[in-house]
């Protein structure tokens, strides 16, 4: 599920060589993990893509030297985090715009409980939770994605699920 | 409810995806900052060129007027007087050597550096029928 290293490391060499269909190609792999992953930081939709575009830019901007580039995923958050930290000081937004509209199966119920399980979650926790759920990372891509331990990564998983199975626990029962 | 079942109802939930409108106006953005990019070093390069021959410039302005406040402006030209003032002090120089040397010395008459067609020889039996001290003519 997650993005293997060698394909991204064929579509740098293009992008270098000045292939503009390898920014594509990296966009598709890596686009909607890294996207997902600012809204679970608490970023509205709108900044969300505005930082997702500025991300992608960064490394369309890198031309010849993004060969030197050892891991996309690592990159691209990396650029993330460090443009986040800039807007640190500016309001986010209430709502969580994570979970898509429930329009669709399955239930739309079940979908407004699991959106307000997470909103429910520290940021800390919920990134964690929608990488390795949503994105099929291991804990050791988790970690290097955000810079912590995997062990750190796999702590905040379990206590973030703990809540979880509480929360929606509860609203079953309820 | 087991950990498996928490995430698999989790997973059972859509999330959302950016606008597929994103992708097309991030491609056309990049291609379009990859067009600017050539011109605009090339210009950059130019501009810096440029402040760097104008920063030395100033820097040669700062540094002579600095020299000439602690120097002080030089003679440019050789005025009449100067040559006057610069001949009596040879003379008075050429004097005291005379003395020091025990040589007689006689007071300045025009010389030139131009023998007038006389050689080395002619003139040095001349000088010396004259008693007069041998004076290469680069004293002049």
């Amino acid at each position: 599920m997650s993005p293997t290293g060698a394909e991204d490391s064929t579509l740098l060499a293009r992008l270098a060589a000045g292939d503009a269909s390898a920014l594509g190609a990296l966009y598709d792999r890596h686009a909607t993990g890294l996207f997902r992953w600012l809204l679970a930081r608490g970023l509205p939709r709108g900044d969300a893509e505005d930082l997702l575009s500025e991300c992608f830019l960064a490394l369309a901007d890198r031309g010849e030297r993004a060969v030197e580039i050892e891991g996309v995923g690592a990159y691209l958050f990396a650029v993330a985090r460090n443009k986040l930290a800039r807007r640190a000081r500016r309001p986010r937004t209430e709502a969580l715009e994570l979970v898509e509209e429930p329009a669709t199966s399955p239930a739309p119920a079940d979908a407004l409980a699991v959106r307000e399980a997470l909103a429910d979650l520290p940021p800390e926790q919920r990134e964690v939770v929608v990488l390795k759920v949503w994105q099929g990372r291991t804990f050791a891509e988790i970690g290097t994605l955000l810079d912590i331990s995997p062990n750190t990564a796999s702590s905040r998983y379990r206590y973030a699920l703990a809540k979880l199975r509480a929360a929606l626990g509860e609203i079953d029962d309820g | 409810m087991d950990d498996r079942r928490t995430e698999e109802r989790l997973r059972g939930v859509r999330l959302a995806e950016p606008d597929p409108a994103l992708r097309e106006r991030l491609l056309a953005r990049a291609e379009g900052r990859r067009a600017r990019r050539g011109p605009l070093l090339a210009w950059a390069l130019a501009a810096a060129a440029a402040l760097l021959i104008a920063a030395n410039l100033v820097f040669g302005q700062v540094h002579g007027a600095r020299i000439r406040a602690l120097v002080g402006e030089p003679a440019t030209t050789l005025t009449a007087a100067d040559a006057e003032a610069y001949a009596r002090a040879f003379a008075e120089r050429q004097r005291l050597m005379s003395e020091a040397l025990d040589e007689p010395w006689y007071p300045s008459e025009p010389q030139s550096n131009h023998d007038g067609g006389e050689t080395h020889g002619a003139r040095s039996d001349r000088d010396r029928q004259t008693r007069r001290p041998c004076r290469p003519a680069a004293w002049a």
